[in-house]
């Protein structure tokens, strides 16, 4: 399906994530990776959690920074697809029922800079060498009955 | 989980046994911990020397009422094994590679440590605990430089206060949360405010809480410092410990005695630093971002400590919002440190 046509969700409860003065923390409980990203990252997140399709995103960015379709369409894909790689967000599986609005409280740089998702993998190693297994009710390890 | 409140239950009639067969060794150690009375309860004396001495500084008269007791054993001594563990682990528990099995349900929650043996398991409605190991010679360093860390990591997490991967030191004017990675300088930087003179929460893992106000809580009066930096610190030599835990990358220390007067139970949190090693030989403050404080602390504590890991996060980042994050750049003058954290504290 058309990553522009898509509505998107976190990948909860593998991911949780924080937003604090505009700047985003998310960690990955699966493979222990960790994740930082900027107010134009945090501005993208938070509006495609909140029902926005990135062709909604691009045309608010571009109307605030005045700026070339193209380019913005192309950051703000780039970056979309970023989170989807890292599996920090997933399609959601309904359409949202609320049309998105802008959240009005996430402050903005006054220049456009393309969004970083900066990704820290040093706590990997901790999960490798001591493993912890969560044992839910049908036990561990898990029998795939496929 | 049906099969682990049986194994729950059964552990208490289990532990029992274990008291009657060691009858004349039991004992109990009283302490007061983030606010809250709680007992151990030792069948047999094996685990007292190993398990108490990091908690020495918390040390409290009888209670006739703790919130919490911790009912603690071993195999080897009391000759008691452990029932059968729940059927829900299937495979036969690795002999060699380190894995942890978490269970839980909603009154129990469980940490299996394989191939040490190795138990931990709260009793979430009877607000009980055990602690059960095979072999108290099997023991990890971690063991007893943060003894119970699991369990109080769950009960106290249930009280809203948070275990946090970090240390905290201070003066009259507040205390200073020292949080990061390992190696970014934690251990380091507390010793040396240690060694300074100034107040010392904890090492390794401290206790927060942010209501009604900011709040550092002593845990463990240990320390550890890496074997190549043990020169720099030659004061410490008295708190070392003699006791042969396994796996020691680093020399424990137990400072609760030799620096009875300045370890303190809790302290206001001020500020929150974070230290990272500098090129230059001056020890300098930066301001950053509470997010920035989020990301040093968050990560490390939640791949340390075992479940409630969105509880964590929550408590963690209502804590960064409520005091200022500062970057600790770390000069190769270490003795300048604590006068740069104590001026700091008197600023804020």
């Amino acid at each position: 399906m058309n990553r522009s046509l898509m509505h998107y969700q976190i990948n909860s409860p593998r991911i949780v994530h924080e937003t604090i003065d505009g700047e985003t923390v998310m960690i990955d409980f699966e493979n222990g990776a960790y994740f930082s990203t900027d107010q134009i990252g945090t501005k993208i997140l938070e509006d495609l959690i909140n029902g926005a399709s990135i062709p909604e995103i691009v045309a608010e960015l571009q109307l605030r920074y005045a700026m070339e379709h193209t380019l913005v369409a192309s950051t703000v894909s780039q970056f979309v697809g970023q989170l989807q790689d890292e599996s920090l967000i997933i399609p959601q599986q309904d359409a949202p029922t609320v049309a998105h609005s802008p959240d009005k409280q996430l402050s903005l740089p006054p220049i456009f800079t393309p969004p970083i998702l900066n990704k820290y993998s040093d706590m990997q190693d901790l999960l490798l060498l001591d493993p912890i297994h969560d044992v839910e009710e049908d036990g561990w390890p898990k029998v795939n009955r496929g | 989980m049906q099969n682990l409140d049986n194994f729950g239950e059964t552990l208490y009639r289990v532990f029992q046994e274990a008291q009657k067969s060691v009858f004349a060794l039991c004992c109990d150690r009283f302490y007061r911990i983030g606010g809250h009375n709680i007992r151990l309860c030792f069948a047999g004396e094996s685990l007292v020397p190993l398990l108490t001495p990091a908690l020495a500084h918390l040390a409290s008269p009888r209670h006739p009422a703790p919130s919490l007791t911790i009912n603690l054993g071993e195999s080897a001594a009391t000759g008691i094994d452990l029932p059968p563990f729940p059927d829900v682990i299937r495979m036969s528990l690795p002999q060699n590679n380190m894995a942890g099995f978490h269970l839980h349900s909603e009154r129990f929650n469980a940490l299996l440590q394989s191939p040490q043996q190795i138990l931990h398991m709260l009793d979430k409605v009877q607000n009980q605990a055990t602690f059960w190991v095979s072999d108290a010679r099997q023991l990890p360093l971690a063991d007893g430089s943060a003894p119970l860390l699991t369990l109080l990591h769950w009960w106290l997490g249930a009280q809203g206060q948070q275990l946090v991967h970090g240390a905290a030191v201070g003066t009259d004017a507040g205390g200073a949360l020292l949080v990061g990675k390992g190696g970014s300088g934690k251990s380091t930087t507390a010793m040396a405010c240690l060694n300074a003179g100034l107040y010392y929460v904890g090492d390794d893992y401290c206790l927060v809480a942010s209501d009604p106000k900011p709040t550092v809580y002593s845990l463990y009066s240990s320390g550890k410092i890496h074997f190549a930096d043990l020169e720099r610190f030659p004061r410490f030599q008295t708190s070392r410990t003699s006791v042969p835990y396994i796996d020691a990358e680093k020399a424990l220390y137990f400072f609760a005695e030799q620096f009875s007067t300045q370890l303190v139970t809790h302290l206001p949190i001020k500020v929150i630093l974070l230290p990272t090693i500098g090129a230059g030989q001056t020890t300098r403050l930066l301001p950053v971002s509470p997010a920035s404080g989020l990301l040093a602390m968050a990560p490390s504590t939640v791949f340390q400590l075992v479940g409630e890991k969105a509880q964590t996060i929550q408590h963690l980042s209502r804590l960064v919002r409520q005091v200022p994050c500062y970057q600790l750049v770390l000069g190769a003058d270490t003795i300048a440190i604590p006068e740069v954290i104590s001026e700091l504290l008197d600023r804020l």
